[in-house]
């Protein structure tokens, strides 16, 4: 039973000593330079608007509005190159999607929810 | 595509309500009717649906079970929202989106309760969970975002447990589809198959509120509006153990002799747990709150009872739990007016001010303890019989106690109506006809359901009937 599973122990033992020894050393050896650059925000090269301690929550929002309708998109390509062998019924069984997807996408339009301010 | 119809109404419902919300500023509660018509047809057809469906039959090769079991869910978690929407009524600090997210919410619990393959169970579970937490958080006090937040993490955090069980399943077996799984040769015993039904059990039992995943129940209840609490104490309990009782009545049910005794216990804990606790309360939400996760531990009894009486108690029990819930909420909703929760002490004096009022939450408080002529007792009735035919001694015990233990909590609050106060703690509030309306139609049906219980008997009877028990 243990002999099964000895070159797992052996595994593990070796993963976590790497781990461990990496993290120290790094912690020791390493060299340090806290502030100056380092206290910036990083904003994907823009400079910072202000001198936010936390990310704004727009950025959020828009990642999730860019994940959500770029999902949506990527499974419209597939429908859209295919569309002349799906024939009319797989023209027609994709328009409720595209409604939800245009519902809310007019939601988000009237709500502002692309406007930066 | 007709046994379709309920959900694509209630779809529908989300995203015209959601369109709405746009339109004409003079039509304030436009999302709100639009919502409430189409999950009124939603019911309407579910109904329909029920009589129209003789025996099961599967779509999508199985991945949607059309059965009078799921019709009858659909039923009750479209009275689950209906009585959230009514709640919210005049309610524009919940955001002109609540009732469009009720919606989204109430199509998440028809998909659980539908599901025979794992994968539809969990967009299910995330089709009801995500209006949740928006919704719990939906008003902007600090108890709210405290209660969106920790729903948010926990929830997330079962999804994932959810997930993994199913992974491990599907490893174990090569399909998703559970209901094929007492077809495969995996032998009655426990392995990797075990290990996965555990864990999608923990998963289902944080949204059932199962007691060791209990935690985060009384917080986001508390933290929650009420009428966002009132869908998560009824519907969120109605999906998450229709979805049990599908996934052992479907896919687990040569493995009994394992997961049976092991719903038991929890179970007995559950209801010992969740009603001691319930004791000590001041908050009424709160009270409420752990009364949902006794409650839930009453459900599992009929689960665990494994045979068709169980089966049958359980879904029966449902339709009580339900209507007492709901009528307690819309108590809490009238006497909170503008503010937010209502602590025991401020019920002192209802029953004077407001005797018709006290009176309908009377009857539904009794039916939650189970005292007789109230729904409560019937369905508690059931569920002891299931325990004892299936010759189950300790489940029949820790009901018994679990009752007693919540007959003292369910006293507590009507003590305190009645208590004369010098200081007048409760104030005059105006009856709002959609509250009013679902208190009293939450305390008819309990009076009704427990002194002529058939009609419903009959419905279960015909919806529970699992082909593995007979």
């Amino acid at each position: 039973m243990i002999g099964e599973y000895q070159a797992l122990l052996v595994y593990l033992v070796v993963a976590l000593l790497v781990a461990l020894s990496m993290s120290f050393a790094s912690e020791r050896l390493g060299p340090r330079a806290p502030g100056g650059l380092k206290r910036e925000t990083y904003e994907s090269g823009i400079v910072p608007e202000a001198p936010v301690r936390y990310f704004s929550v727009r950025f959020y929002r828009v990642a999730m509005l860019f994940m959500i309708f770029d999902v949506a998109v990527m499974a419209l390509y597939p429908w859209a190159t295919s569309l002349r062998d799906l024939g009319r019924s797989g023209f027609w069984h994709a328009l409720p999607f595209l409604a939800v997807v245009a519902v809310t996408f007019g939601y988000l339009w009237k709500r502002g929810g692309f406007q930066w301010h | 595509m007709v046994y379709l119809l309920p959900k694509i109404l209630v779809a529908g419902g989300a995203l015209m309500s959601l369109l709405a919300t746009l339109g004409l500023p003079r039509w304030r509660n436009g999302a709100f009717w639009v919502a409430l018509v189409l999950l009124l047809a939603a019911g309407v057809d579910a109904a329909v649906l029920w009589q129209a469906e003789g025996n099961l039959s599967l779509l999508v090769a199985g991945s949607m079970i059309a059965d009078p079991f799921s019709s009858l869910v659909d039923l009750l978690v479209v009275a689950a929202g209906v009585s959230s929407l009514l709640l919210s009524w005049n309610g524009d600090r919940y955001g002109p989106e609540f009732p469009a997210l009720v919606a989204v919410a109430v199509l998440g619990m028809m998909m659980v309760a539908e599901a025979g393959n794992l994968i539809w169970l969990f967009l299910g579970v995330e089709v009801l969970s995500l209006p949740l937490y928006v919704l719990a958080a939906s008003e902007r006090t600090a108890l709210g975002g405290e209660a969106g937040l920790k729903y948010l993490l926990l929830g997330a955090f079962s999804s994932g447990i959810l997930l993994f069980g199913m992974a491990l399943l599907y490893g174990a077996t090569g399909t998703t589809l559970f209901v094929r799984y007492p077809n495969l040769p995996l032998g009655t015993g426990f392995g990797l198959y075990g290990v996965g039904f555990l864990l999608v059990l923990v998963g289902l039992g944080f949204k059932v509120a199962m007691v060791p995943f209990h935690m985060w129940v009384p917080d986001v209840y508390e933290g929650s509006p009420t009428p966002v609490t009132n869908l998560m104490a009824f519907g969120t309990k109605v999906g998450a153990a229709a979805a049990i009782l599908r996934l052992v009545a479907y896919g687990f049910y040569p493995q009994a002799q394992w997961w049976s005794p092991l719903i038991g216990y929890l179970a007995v804990l559950t209801m010992i747990v969740g009603n001691l606790l319930a004791l000590p309360q001041r908050d009424l939400k709160r009270l409420l709150a752990y009364s949902g996760i006794g409650h839930a531990g009453f459900l599992l009894v009929g689960i665990a009872a494994h045979n068709f009486l169980g089966s049958m108690a359980a879904v029966f029990y449902l339709v009580p739990y339900g209507l007492a819930a709901i009528g307690a909420f819309a108590l809490i909703r009238l006497v909170e007016g503008n503010g937010e929760g209502v602590q025991l002490d401020d019920l002192e004096g209802l029953a004077y001010a407001h005797p018709w009022a006290a009176a309908l939450f009377i009857v539904v408080m009794l039916s939650l303890a189970g005292i007789p002529l109230t729904a409560g007792f019937i369905g508690k009735f059931y569920l002891l019989q299931a325990a004892l035919v299936a010759n189950q001694t300790g489940l029949a015990v820790g009901l018994v106690v679990g009752t007693l233990v919540g007959l003292a909590a369910y006293l507590r609050p009507l003590q305190r109506m009645f208590a004369r106060s010098r200081s007048e703690r409760v104030q005059a509030f105006r009856w709002s006809w959609a509250g009013g309306a679902v208190l009293v139609v939450a305390a008819c049906g309990t009076l009704f359901l427990g002194v002529y219980p058939s009609p419903m008997m009959h419905i279960v009877d015909q919806s529970a009937n699992f082909f593995w028990l007979r």
